[in-house]
Formats: C-alpha cells, sequence, structure tokens
C-alpha cells in the first residue's frame, strides 16, 4: 500500500539532469545501479526528445529522487517521498510515466494533450482521451492501415497548431484488459512521424461495445471544451493553450462519435477522414 | 449612463479566446471554462454597464438582423451570473413566468438561438490528466488520478 512520506525530505549525492522540450529535470539517487536505470528510463520515455546532462548544481524545480529502502522502492518527487511497492517494473515504469507527464505539464512553446495521433496524407488524426480510453488499441488498428504513428500517449501541439511525434512502445491491453503488452509501432509495420504536420481532425471517442461509427460534427468551440480536459498545460498557461487549441481547430475538422470493435471503426474513420477533412 | 442595475461582464481573472461563432472563456480562479454560443457571448459582450436589458436586446437584435425579446436578454444574463460571468449576479425578471415556460415561448417566436453556456471544470492537477500508470492503488481513481479506481500490479496500471 503506498503512503506519502511526507514529512521525510531526502537529498542525494549522484545525479543526472536531462532536458526535453525546454524543461530541466533532475533525477538523483544514492545509488549508482539505480540512477543508470533512471538514467535508460529517460532514453526509453523520450527518445531523441531529451538531452541528458551531467550538472549535479543544475537549478531545476523538477527534482526525481530514487531509492530501493527496506525491501520496496521510494519515489521522491522535490524531496518528499512516496512508497512504490517492491516491483521493480512496476516502478520504474511508473517513473517512465511521471517523468513524461511532469515535461508535459511544464512544457514551454507546446502544449501537451493526452490523446493519440496518428499521420494520414499529410495531415494528423488526434484523438483526446485518458488513459484506459482505447487510445492505444485505436493507434495501433490505424497504423496496421497505413496511417503513420506519431504518438498513442501525448499529442504535442506547436506554437502553430502542428503536431509533432512523441512515440512510446505502444501500452496494448489483452485478455479483456488485463494484461498489458509493450509493442515498438514499428512492430506493427509502423513508419514513425517526423515531421510537425497539420492536424487534420479531432475524433472525440470512447469505446462501447457495439457502437457503430456515428459521426457528430462539432462546432470548433465545442471540440475545444472536449480537448481541455485532457490538455496537460491548461493549468499552467490556459492562455497559450486556448489559443492553440484555436489553430487546431481553424484547419481540423472536430468530430465525435462513440466508437465498437477497433478494426472495423479504424476503417470506417479513414475513409469519412478522406472525404471529409478540410 | 451607467446605472448600478445594468449587468457589467466581468473582465478580471478570465482568459477570453474567441473562435468562429463562440467564446471560450477560461476562468482562472474557479478552473472553469466555458463556451458561449453566438448569442450568449453578444450579449456579454455587450454588458458593458451602459445598457439595460431593453437596449441589450436591442443592440443584440442589430447584430444579428432579427428583434430580440428582452425575455431572451434575461436568459443569457441568467446563465451569465449562474457562471460567475458578470460582475455582479443580476436577477432575471421573467414578470412570473417559469424559466421553462420562457424558453418554450422565444423557441417558437424567434429566429436567433437561445443563448448556450457549455461548462466544465478543468481537472485539478496535470495527474489527474496523464497516464494511468501505477505501483498501488493510492495512485488510482477519477479523483486523485482520472483514472479507474484499482492498480493492477502485474501490469503496473490503473484498471
Amino acid at each position: 500500500m503506498s503512503e506519502a512520506r511526507g514529512s521525510e525530505i531526502r537529498d542525494f549525492d549522484k545525479r543526472f539532469c536531462f532536458r526535453s522540450f525546454g524543461v530541466t529535470v533532475g533525477v538523483e539517487s544514492g545509488d549508482p545501479v539505480l540512477l543508470e536505470k533512471a538514467r535508460e528510463v529517460v532514453l526509453k520515455a523520450f527518445g531523441g526528445r531529451a538531452q541528458i546532462f551531467e550538472e549535479p548544481s543544475a537549478e531545476t524545480g523538477h527534482r526525481f529522487g530514487i531509492e530501493f529502502r527496506d525491501g520496496e522502492f521510494v519515489l521522491y518527487k522535490n524531496g518528499h517521498g512516496t512508497s512504490c511497492g517492491a516491483s521493480e517494473r512496476n516502478f520504474f515504469r511508473y517513473l517512465n510515466s511521471l517523468l513524461r507527464l511532469e515535461v508535459g505539464e511544464f512544457a514551454e512553446g507546446c502544449v501537451f494533450v493526452h490523446a493519440g495521433v496518428v499521420g494520414w496524407n499529410g495531415r494528423a488524426i488526434m484523438f483526446p482521451g485518458i488513459s484506459s480510453s482505447g487510445k492505444s488499441t485505436l493507434t495501433a488498428e490505424l497504423i496496421r492501415n497505413g496511417a503513420t504513428y506519431y504518438s498513442d500517449e501525448y499529442a504535442v501541439l506547436e506554437a502553430d497548431g502542428r503536431v509533432s511525434s512523441f512515440p512510446r512502445h505502444l501500452s496494448l491491453r489483452y485478455f479483456g484488459g488485463t494484461r498489458l503488452r509493450e509493442v515498438p509501432p514499428q512492430e506493427l509495420g509502423a513508419e514513425v512521424g517526423g515531421n510537425a504536420i497539420p492536424v487534420g481532425m479531432v475524433l472525440v471517442t470512447s469505446f462501447s461495445k457495439g457502437a457503430k461509427w456515428d459521426p457528430e460534427v462539432l462546432s470548433a468551440g465545442s471540440g475545444i471544451m472536449e480537448i481541455i480536459p485532457n490538455t496537460l498545460t491548461m493549468l499552467r498557461d490556459p492562455a497559450f493553450s486556448l489559443k492553440v487549441l484555436d489553430l487546431v481547430a481553424q484547419h481540423a475538422i472536430m468530430v465525435k462519435s462513440p466508437r465498437g470493435d477497433a478494426k472495423k471503426f479504424a476503417k470506417f474513420l479513414l475513409e469519412f477522414f478522406d472525404n471529409h477533412s478540410k | 449612463m451607467n446605472n448600478p442595475q445594468n449587468p457589467v461582464a466581468r473582465n478580471t481573472g478570465l482568459v477570453i479566446q474567441e473562435v468562429p461563432d463562440e467564446v471560450l472563456v477560461y476562468d482562472m480562479e474557479t478552473n472553469k471554462a466555458h463556451c458561449l454560443n453566438k448569442t450568449a457571448a453578444l450579449v456579454w459582450k455587450s454588458c458593458d454597464g451602459t445598457r439595460n436589458v431593453s437596449q441589450i436586446a436591442e443592440f443584440v437584435g442589430a447584430q444579428a438582423g432579427e428583434r430580440v425579446a428582452d425575455d431572451l436578454v434575461w436568459l443569457a444574463i441568467d446563465q451569465l451570473g449562474a457562471n460567475d460571468l458578470l460582475e455582479k449576479p443580476v436577477k432575471a425578471d421573467f414578470k412570473g413566468i417559469s424559466r421553462r415556460d420562457v424558453i418554450k415561448r422565444i423557441g417558437l417566436t424567434s429566429m436567433v438561438a437561445l443563448p448556450v453556456i457549455a461548462s466544465l471544470v478543468a481537472p485539478p492537477t496535470a495527474l489527474a490528466v496523464g497516464s494511468c500508470a501505477c505501483t498501488s492503488n493510492a495512485q488510482c481513481g477519477p479523483i486523485v488520478a482520472g483514472c479507474p479506481p484499482t492498480c493492477n500490479t502485474s501490469v503496473g496500471q490503473c484498471v
């Protein structure tokens, strides 16, 4: 059972920093083996979008500390610790997720939206949604149909409204969602997106067993309202976030539809996109 | 001339983004987002303290190219006040008719769309928007993390 070790503040003597999307993050530990594993996590989490540097004294308001103590892993954020159980695999998956989230919330010059993104004929299809809403499953089906993989976790919207890639291994559920498998997009035959591309469609969807493709075109305002709950930078910089979302809405068709089976849905979606994108 | 009874649009602590035919308003004090349709937006913009409700109706009607009833403006003001988008709430005067009957009546006679304000509360933290990776139940749940409630520790995900 996780509990905060709130009053316990820790500093560690070993540290590396990385910088991604304008955010400098420090990762610390007293254990060089754990620190090396954390470095691998950063490379896996950010790929080419992070620069690691050794500068123990670098100023940063984003510090993560890791420790294995009394049979469990402890994660410290800005000095305050939370117990995270004994599983090393789960702990580093959790660290991966938190590091990406931290960068996403504080990124400079771009807006992170929790969304899947694929490229199709030079435009992006973006589908916002929280975890477990089926983004990775839908992303996988779309790339099996020939779409280019951009992300199954975060849409990175640049200041001009275009979206750039933020790849990771897709987390695909099976056995009724109780098992998870991490799959590199290339294993599904996908090309990973390179250049930033304009958004051609924002699709608001959620899984409902047996649901059929039934698109409703939304107004720009309604579409943006659907994206706002999934926008990491909204709290910190609402003016910039809304400005970028407006740029997206100017060039993208905003559509809402329930979805059933991802295989059939993907085909309907791509056909609709071909016939209706701006 | 300013009359203290005239509605005044709030302009502090708000981020405003105009989109075609709608206005998005983000309230930084409550972390609420609002989408005003064209009618609601027109009424809000004309609440400058110098116009009473009838004058706002006239102004909105001139913009819309149609006659606009005072009741339609009252409906908008009622919603604007309820969503804290006015400096001070103004009590709607439907002259004893229920709000529902007012809406029915306006809907039948007016070509101008009824004022609509859609609202939502943005998640309180980025964590509530982010991934549902977990190591224990404490990191899951709709309120804490915007995730399903239970941590499947064999896969490290809230389910």
